[in-house]
């Protein structure tokens, strides 16, 4: 407990110090990873967690994005207000996809999610009223009290805190009578209704919760990039979550927080390998995948703490369950 | 004595199947009561009834006077009625202790928001719980246990845990689905001498299919035979041995000599 308290403690710290050494385009991408790391819990807690498969992540993504957008811009809302409003709405849109979630399940539920994704992909520039259409929206600088939050170093640490708050609160919630509850939906549907869980009302709170977190990721992007457009939120951005989640490790927040920081950082790494990128990208994925069969977080637990086995992710394997139980 | 459960007339189909063809028993309050009967008999669709993951085509079924067809399976525990299963309706990625504390999930009081925020109220409730589940592991010899992967243990090991996890719950009534099902002669013994404790100690009336004659016999004060969905017998464990219905339904009709 020491140690571990000890660990984190001190990996915090140093990220906080990290504009000291960090600058630009790197404190950039590692602001961008917070929300990558946010939106991968989210989609964890849903998918890896509760066993609902999304792919149509993108779209809570889009939605957190734009009402975070729209509600600094148009309603004139401080961010602090604005963020946690554009992630109840996003929450909200959430129970859209628990419809066909009561009716479905693996891959069915799968191709519902993706439709509900591609729904939002083809609605946003087409409401171009509200979204500025192709062309996108520019976001007016943050400011809190006065202070206008404009530098690379403000942003970053906004994005630090927010993440730290939502892996706490991720923290709180897998490890209670919630999180059991959703491990119970996803590994035994019918032991888990004699116990007393509700399977609509608690997938309804897997739905909420997981939209909730991606629209937080969502509005974060918009306040870090400053700029967004429809063309950020396709299908190809839902299974950029999902390979986050998966190759950083089913079920596991740590995990979630690995994957997305690996992913977030690989191009960035390799852009100095003109011309070969594309091919060490799709290489790093497969190894990891055969190498790492319970994700690069398993990985790391297998070898640094093989006592302690009893929260290790999910094996990768656990993702053809989806395809067929 | 008075009565805890009554079944009436259950009719149920699956298809053209009549798996149950009007059964009537009643399971009263304080007994170890037995439903016996040949694969197929329908004994696992009378617990799948009483836990509301079926509905019956006609009949009751009343619990402590409640009509308990007009709750959904979530409600039933509630209502102090817990079961296990018989393939195991344990939570492999779970350890014994979450396994455990599952058996209090409905007695949690506390809401998403105080759980995600981590307030204390949500916290001390947890650790509360933890520390009866503890109390328990205590009891049945299984704490240093509590931190293990539950599928990583002894198939017998699992069934008491689940038993367990149904005890946590607090229940008036146990429903156990071949509870000693694939178990070795002393693991048999363990579990019989286990679910008389816990009529006797915690005053659970326990309704157990089971094909294991040695536990049956041993521990129940009542037993119901049922074949083919209907009931062939009800008594005392002695009346239903002697029972020329039983026999015959176990072992099939006498074959007439032949000269």
């Amino acid at each position: 407990m020491v140690r571990q308290v000890l660990i984190w403690g001190g990996l915090l710290l140093l990220l906080f110090l990290a504009p000291l050494f960090l600058h630009g385009y790197s404190l950039y991408i590692l602001s961008l990873g917070g929300v990558y790391v946010i939106a991968t819990i989210g989609l964890n807690l849903l998918t890896g967690y509760a066993g609902q498969v999304s792919i149509g992540h993108a779209g809570f993504l889009a939605i957190g994005a734009y009402a975070a957008a729209l509600l600094l811009a148009r309603a004139g809302l401080p961010f602090w207000l604005g963020l946690p409003l554009a992630g109840l709405i996003t929450g909200l849109t959430g129970f859209i996809l628990l419809i066909p979630a009561l009716r479905l399940s693996t891959i069915y539920l799968a191709v519902a999610t993706l439709g509900f994704g591609a729904a939002v992909y083809e609605i946003l520039p087409r409401w171009s009223a509200l979204t500025g259409g192709h062309q996108g929206m520019r976001l007016p600088g943050l400011s809190l009290f006065g202070l206008k939050l404009d530098t690379d170093m403000s942003l970053y640490l906004l994005s630090l805190i927010v993440t730290v708050i939502m892996i706490l609160m991720a923290r709180n919630i897998v490890y209670s009578k919630l999180g059991r509850a959703f491990i119970a939906i996803r590994d035994h549907e019918t032991a888990a209704q004699a116990l007393g869980i509700s399977l609509p009302r608690y997938k309804a709170y897997a739905f909420f919760i997981s939209a909730f977190y991606t629209g937080i990721a969502g509005g974060l992007y918009a306040y870090v990039v400053g700029y967004i457009s429809p063309g950020g939120f396709d299908l190809g951005k839902s299974i950029y979550l999902f390979s986050m989640m998966a190759l950083g490790g089913m079920a596991s927040i740590p995990g979630s927080v690995v994957g997305a920081l690996f992913l977030a950082f690989l191009p960035f790494w390799l852009s100095s390998f003109r011309g070969l990128q594309q091919f060490i990208y799709g290489a790093a994925l497969v190894s990891v995948v055969v190498f790492m069969p319970y994700g690069i977080w398993g990985f790391v637990r297998r070898w640094t703490m093989p006592d302690k086995l009893k929260r290790l992710p999910r094996p990768l394997r656990a993702v053809m369950e989806f395809v067929h139980r | 004595m008075k009565e805890m459960l009554e079944i009436e007339g259950l009719v149920m189909k699956f298809g053209g199947l009549k798996a149950l063809d009007g059964v009537s028993f009643t399971v009263e309050e304080g007994q170890i009561v037995g439903l016996i009967g040949p694969n197929g008999a329908g004994k696992s669709t009378v617990f799948n009834l009483i836990s509301r993951f079926y509905q019956p085509v006609s009949g009751r079924i009343r619990f402590q006077g409640e009509n308990l067809l007009k709750l959904r399976p979530h409600q039933v525990i509630e209502r102090g009625i817990a079961r296990t299963f018989q393939n195991l309706g344990l939570f492999p990625y779970m350890t014994v202790l979450e396994n455990l504390l599952m058996g209090k999930h409905s007695r949690f009081k506390s809401g998403p928001w105080s759980i995600s925020l981590g307030l204390p109220r949500a916290r001390h409730e947890e650790r509360a719980f933890q520390a009866e589940a503890e109390g328990l592991l205590n009891m049945l010899g299984l704490i240093e246990l509590k931190d293990a992967l539950v599928s990583l243990l002894p198939y017998g090991t699992q069934k008491l845990i689940e038993l367990a996890r149904a005890l946590m719950t607090g229940p008036k009534l146990l429903l156990l689905d071949e509870p000693v099902a694939g178990m070795n002669t002393s693991e048999t013994q363990k579990m019989g001498g286990f679910i008389r404790q816990i009529r006797d100690q915690f005053g659970v009336t326990v309704l157990l299919v089971e094909h294991d004659m040695s536990l049956v016999m041993g521990i129940c004060d009542w037993i119901i035979v049922l074949d083919f969905g209907r009931k062939i017998a009800a008594g005392t464990p002695q009346e239903v041995q002697h029972n020329p219905a039983v026999i015959e339904a176990y072992l099939g009709e006498e074959a007439p000599l032949s000269v």
